[in-house]
């Protein structure tokens, strides 16, 4: 389990004291103006050199922006889909990058929480905003114990917001996003107070690692039905094809809806990628 | 082919009753599937589509042919009408022991046999009267019938390289004609009839005799010629003996008779192989009637076109099983 270092471009309004800007005045780290020593009287914050640029010459202090701690949830597609075995159980694979978030969000002194969901919200592996440590083993056994029995989807994407707080948190929205445009559309407009990270999960199997000839008849693990193939090398280009444009129509989904750009994860999770992903674009 | 249809039978029903089960390749589902997170991720392809329905159609095609074999189908019997031009010829050949010699007498070594001349004339004959009904009688000391009056070449060929055996016993001409002439009988005058009568020589005919043969062909309107293979010094058809014998040169009498018949008649003197032939393309000329027969066609045995449907049907769907794929990936998905 490999914490990543994440940065936000936005100030937070509140919270317990942590390592993310805020808009409180207080503390000494994010530096806010220069005020005169009597609208803020701390003496020890003064600044000589900007007393003597103003005119009328009078005393001026530094003031500072507070640094608060922010909360990060993990929301978690729990759709039979997630259960697909390529390279990667794809569950398993949701269940170390939660591990990750939750471990990274505790390391840099934030809260955690997770909400799952199918077609209803799954209460449990709900897991509350905590400070505590070791939320990180008790959400990876949730997960871990999670059975996956009547094909089901997604509909419930949309009602996370109720389990999230109102105060703009980070959350990574963990998913292979083969839902409906419609509800992956309404699900964003519902977390629009919120700093998204999609984080796309899709395991080569799936998309290129087929067999190159042969008839199968391959069964949607949502419970959308049957479909006879006979794959043939024009049949997986158009299949890869159909995969690339799903990206670039994802890309521009969230791009719209105004969360980050979205996070590719194939076959395994990379923190370090992760990383620089997270501090390419801080979101606003 | 409508017709065709009709003469369809089958030997049995109750296999009928069983074909619902050919709907059962659309109710099953394939056990072999693999489990995909998304079809919406695979392309629409109607060929995979096909190739679904195809195995499905096959399956279906595959029962039912079975069920319609197993009710053992089959073509009833059937009568054709035909049309030819030619005649309805009863050839009445001689066998008696005299055919044997040569056309000299004294048969010499390596000269044809008049049975041999008679029999290289009339294959030769059978062979290119494609369009004529053809039966064969040979006679000697009584009549045998070789093949019936019919459209059988074979058989009558055959009768002819039969006849490679030799010859015996005496020369029946009257009993030879009279079977030739029942062939006629009940049967619908639709080409001219020829009785086309082969011999060396001839035998007394009584009155009796003569009467119901003439009746005969009065009757069957059957014309007739007679090639009449001379010897040497065999008795002349024309020419009278001095004496006042029919005993002895009956060829004579019988010529004379088969004037009085009433019927077309023609009488060839072939005193060598070539003059035999010649009479045979003269005859030839004379038919060309048209001419209308039934030919009977079997019953034909219908289920063999089941089998071969259903075979076709199972080499599809094991081709279509043989391009199944197996495993997606080893570790993967699985079923």
């Amino acid at each position: 389990m490999e914490a990543f270092y994440y940065h936000i471009a936005w100030r937070s309004r509140g919270g317990r004291v942590g390592g993310h800007p805020t808009k409180i005045t207080g503390g000494h780290a994010d530096f806010n103006a220069h005020v005169p020593l009597m609208q803020s009287f701390n003496p020890k914050r003064l600044d000589l050199r900007a007393s003597l640029k103003t005119v009328p010459k009078q005393l001026m202090v530094r003031t500072f922006h507070e640094r608060y701690a922010i909360q990060a949830y993990a929301v978690v597609d729990m759709s039979t889909s997630m259960n697909f075995v390529g390279h990667q159980h794809k569950w398993q694979l949701s269940t170390e990058i939660v591990q990750a978030i939750a471990w990274s969000a505790i390391c840099n002194g934030d809260t955690f929480g997770c909400v799952g969901a199918d077609d209803v919200l799954r209460m449990d592996v709900y897991e509350p905003s905590t400070y505590r440590a070791v939320v990180v083993e008790d959400i990876a056994s949730k997960m871990r114990s999670v059975q996956f029995t009547q094909p089901v989807g997604i509909n419930a994407l949309p009602s996370v917001s109720e389990l999230l707080p109102a105060r703009r948190s980070l959350i990574f929205l963990i998913s292979d996003f083969y839902m409906d445009e419609a509800l992956l559309i309404q699900s964003l407009q519902n977390l629009t107070a919120h700093d998204v990270v999609p984080i796309v999960i899709w395991d080569s199997a799936e998309i290129t690692d087929l067999p190159d000839w042969g008839w199968m008849r391959v069964n949607d693990m949502e419970g959308k039905g049957t479909r006879s193939v006979f794959l043939r090398p024009a049949l997986k280009q158009a299949i890869k094809n159909t995969y690339r444009t799903r990206q670039q129509r994802l890309t521009q989904l969230f791009n719209t809806a105004g969360t980050r750009p979205p996070f590719f994860v194939l076959n395994q999770f990379n923190s370090e990628a992760m990383t620089r992903h997270m501090l390419e674009d801080s979101g606003c | 082919m409508l017709d065709l249809l009709h003469e369809l039978r089958c030997h049995e029903v109750w296999p009928l009753y069983l074909l619902p089960l050919a709907l059962l390749p659309w109710w099953v589902k394939a056990d072999a599937q693999f489990q995909y997170p998304s079809i919406s991720m695979m392309p629409h392809d109607p060929f995979c589509v096909w190739v679904e329905r195809v195995w499905r159609i096959a399956a279906t095609l595959l029962l039912t042919s079975l069920l319609l074999a197993m009710c053992r189908p089959y073509l009833a019997e059937q009568k054709v009408d035909r049309y030819g031009k030619g005649a309805h010829i009863m050839v009445v050949l001689d066998r008696s022991g005299s055919m044997n010699d040569d056309f000299a007498d004294r048969p010499e070594q390596g000269s044809a046999s008049k049975m041999a001349a008679a029999r290289r004339v009339l294959t030769e004959f059978t062979e290119n009267s494609r369009q004529d009904l053809i039966g064969m009688i040979t006679f000697s000391t009584s009549p045998m019938l070789v093949a019936a009056l019919g459209n059988d070449r074979k058989a009558v060929l055959s009768g002819l390289s039969a006849t490679e055996a030799g010859g015996m016993g005496f020369t029946a001409v009257d009993k030879g004609l009279a079977m030739a002439l029942d062939f006629f009988e009940g049967k619908p005058v639709t080409g001219s009839r020829v009785v086309l009568l082969v011999s060396d020589g001839a035998a007394h005919l009584d009155a009796k005799t003569q009467d119901f043969l003439r009746n005969g062909f009065v009757r069957q309107q059957a014309s007739l010629f007679w090639i009449y293979l001379r010897s040497k010094n065999g008795a002349s058809l024309t020419e009278k003996l001095e004496e006042d014998d029919d005993q002895a040169a009956p060829e004579y009498a019988l010529n004379q008779y088969f004037q009085t018949l009433g019927v077309p008649y023609q009488a060839y003197m072939a005193e060598d192989p070539a003059q035999v032939k010649a009479a045979m393309q003269s005859i030839a000329k004379l038919k060309n009637k048209p001419v209308k027969y039934q030919e009977v066609i079997a019953r034909k045995d219908m289920g063999y076109l089941c089998y071969a449907i259903a075979l076709f049907a199972s080499v599809v769907m094991f081709g279509l099983y043989l391009t199944e794929v197996r495993t997606w990936r080893i570790h993967s998905i699985g079923k």
